[in-house]
């Protein structure tokens, strides 16, 4: 697989990339009151399709972050991303001061005319009680993998969110290692993330789980999650944040291998993977 | 004289009041979605319950536990446990019923909810549902609040220790408030051989139903419930769901008002013949199809529950007459003589000797010790004579006598079997290290 990126914006010339441009959204608005359950409804409606759903096994097992001004959760954002009518939600991790990685699918939909997204609002360390505690940033530059643009491989679902101002420098940003482990190493991840829950948006959480097989650029893991967590950081249980191993894209219903493991999945951190972010940081800068 | 009491001894009391409950229960919600309004029945708009750790209650716990521990890492944090809960709740008022009504336990939709907007509307099909059981907003601040209770109550509470107050029955959390209530549903698949809506309820079947405890066979009748006669429901796979039965325990009085709905292929007929023809304006009429019985108290005050409706609806007074003639046969030794109530619901209560309960009996022993097998009681022991041995003084008239002094579970079984597992999971937060 390529590891080639796109974005929506020009580069600066002095950074080396495979890059072009997708033709610009207009903004519909985003300033819709969704405090209605009427306006929610509808966006359930429209969102569906762009579900990451699934709970594993019998019950919930995730619990909400109550400390997300900590490091390592202040640094995992809440995005809202507009498309130019209803905004999508979905989670993403700091991999630098400006750069927020997430799923590809989470900012270029390839059901959408264009593909690209048109904005995206980001808010560290959001809360049910602390709404913004480290304000809120927006950005309209994107960057996404050619082949997930392309042809929509499920390895290649990883995005950025590149802001223009640090924000990593106020509250940290993950590392990210393609990590190995023994064959017969049982490994356990975390993944935390803003997925709807009691009907909105605004609450972190956070679950464990086996990983259960490692395959073709994805990992696949038994962690309970729900639509909003795409972008999610994914790391290990043995370490206190990070590094992401994955960045979580999908459910258990959406692929099949993952529906024969009953696992969700993400994309892999791989060593092609982590030079990519590396570029994206120079990029964001 | 207070309204226990009054509703203790008037059965034509008890049943108005119990039709004035269904009303309140089916009262519209109105929901607009894409320009168009819906109207969804109060009791559907409330909070699922369920021992998984994703139903909606269990949500409700997960979000209090954090604010709790958020106020305690906070040291200017002052609230107390009953403000955090209601501040809780208030974070969901604004529930979004389109989420609820779609809960990943049970998708369904409402096909009265869709007919009643089909005109002029685009379409849409939504798909919308509940599952069985479901606890009004107060209740479930009620649970949030008084959870530590819950979690710690032990289940082997003496069944003569004296009850903390006159104003609280339970010793390990205090009493549930007045607009609490607890619903509880049957659904059954439209096209199952299980769909069979033939139970009788008059007076011949109540006579079998008391003296053997279980609901005679069906008659060969092949009327079913279906989305035209019953309120109905359709899943994402297309199967229609059709609610034979719903329970409405509300708190109206201490011991709670204990009122049951079930489908009928008589509804005009005993329990269905005083229906209130208010009732006919909820979801294109279909209540009018559901017969209701209520119980309010252990014992059956109104020695004469048929009396006030021999010339009105003698259907309905022959019913009560046997039933009450019946139940009055099944004594038990002093102090558990006194004739006892009856409300059993056919599709709710199908258990063996189930037929013959009052709901209250059974409901007194959640979350207690039974003395014979010194286990935590399992409710098919208390109506079931045979797992005590015959011995009428361990559950006296078939679960039906008040027994106990106390009620450690205030009359809740979900206290026992849903809230301590969804509090032990709600409780468990993230930590610093995963």
């Amino acid at each position: 697989m390529q590891f080639d990126s796109v974005s929506n914006f020009s580069l600066p010339a002095e950074v080396p990339a495979s890059v072009h441009d997708a033709a610009t959204i207009s903004l519909g608005n985003p300033g819709r009151d969704r405090s209605s359950a009427a306006a929610r409804m509808k966006e359930f409606l429209l969102r569906s399709k762009n579900r990451a759903f699934s709970i594993i096994g019998g019950g919930d097992e995730r619990s909400i972050q109550t400390k997300t001004q900590h490091y390592p959760w202040r640094a995992i954002c809440a995005l809202e991303i507009d498309f130019g009518d209803q905004p999508a939600h979905a989670t993403g991790w700091l991999a630098g001061p400006r750069t927020i990685i997430t799923a590809g699918h989470c900012i270029y939909d390839h059901d959408r005319p264009g593909g690209w997204a048109g904005r995206a609002r980001a808010t560290p360390g959001r809360s049910g009680l602390t709404v913004a505690p480290f304000g809120t940033l927006e950005s309209s530059r994107f960057s996404c993998l050619k082949e997930w643009q392309t042809n929509r491989t499920a390895a290649a679902d990883l995005g950025c969110v590149h802001l223009d101002q640090d924000i990593g420098t106020d509250v940290g940003w993950f590392g990210f290692d393609p990590v190995d482990w023994g064959v017969d190493e049982e490994v356990s991840v975390v993944i935390a993330g803003y997925p709807i829950f009691d009907s909105q948006y605004k609450d972190m959480l956070q679950g464990q789980g086996p990983i259960k097989a490692t395959e073709a650029g994805l990992v696949f893991y038994g962690v309970d999650t729900d639509q909003g967590q795409s972008g999610s950081p994914v790391w290990r249980t043995n370490s206190t944040a990070g590094p992401v191993i994955a960045t979580h894209a999908y459910r258990k219903e959406d692929l099949d291998r993952a529906t024969e493991l009953d696992a969700n999945a993400g994309v892999q951190i791989s060593s092609e993977v982590r030079a990519l972010i590396l570029k994206w940081n120079q990029s964001s800068s | 004289m207070d309204l226990f009491n009054r509703l203790e001894r008037s059965m034509p009391l008890r049943r108005e009041t119990a039709w004035k409950i269904v009303e309140a229960m089916l009262e519209p919600q109105m929901l607009k979605v894409n320009g168009h309004d819906y109207a969804v029945p109060l009791w559907y708009t409330w909070y699922e319950g369920g021992q998984n750790t994703n139903s909606e209650v269990a949500t409700q716990l997960k979000k209090y536990f954090a604010r709790l521990q958020a106020c305690e890492d906070d040291s200017t944090c002052s609230k107390t446990k009953q403000e955090i809960a209601k501040e809780t709740l208030l974070d969901a008022k604004t529930k979004n019923l389109e989420t609820s009504l779609r809960s990943a336990n049970f998708d369904k939709v409402l096909i009265q909810f869709q007919q009643g907007a089909m005109a002029g509307n685009d379409g849409l099909a939504d798909h919308l549902g509940q599952g069985f059981t479901v606890f009004s907003p107060s209740f479930v601040e009620h649970v949030l609040s008084e959870s530590d209770g819950i979690a710690s109550c032990p289940d082997s509470i003496d069944p003569d220790q004296p009850p903390p107050s006159a104003s609280q029955f339970s010793p390990c959390i205090s009493e549930f408030p007045r607009s609490a209530v607890m619903v509880k549903t049957s659904w059954v698949k439209v096209d199952d051989a299980e769909n069979d809506g033939s139970r009788m309820t008059n007076a011949e079947a109540m006579t079998t139903a008391i003296r053997d405890g279980t609901w005679p066979a069906p008659p060969p009748i092949s009327l079913k419930p279906n989305s035209s006669n019953a309120y109905a429901a359709e899943t994402k796979e297309e199967e229609t769901y059709v609610l034979r039965s719903i329970h409405f325990s509300t708190k109206d009085t201490r011991e709670w008002i204990w009122v049951t709905l079930w489908w009928s292929p008589t509804p005009t007929s005993d329990f269905g013949q005083d229906r209130p023809a208010a009732i006919a304006r909820f979801n294109q009429g279909v209540w009018t199809n559901y017969n209701m019985c209520v119980t309010t108290a252990f014992n059956e005050g109104d020695s004469h529950p048929e009396a006030s409706y021999e010339k009105t609806y003698p259907s309905l007074a022959a019913a009560l007459r046997t039933t009450y003639a019946e139940i009055k046969k099944q004594s038990a030794p002093p102090p558990f003589d006194k004739v006892t109530s009856w409300c059993s619901n056919p599709f709710l209560e199908w258990h063996p000797t189930n037929a013959r309960t009052n709901c209250i009996g059974c409901h007194q022993y959640s979350h207690t010790r039974n003395e014979r097998t010194k286990k935590v009681t399992k409710f098919n022991e208390t109506i079931d004579a045979s797992l005590s041995g015959f011995d009428p003084s361990q559950f006296p008239q078939y679960g039906r006598s008040r027994k106990r002094s106390n009620f450690p579970a205030e009359f809740a079984w979900a206290f026992h079997h849903e809230f301590p597992g969804n509090i032990k999971a709600a409780k468990q937060g993230p930590g610093e290290n995963p």
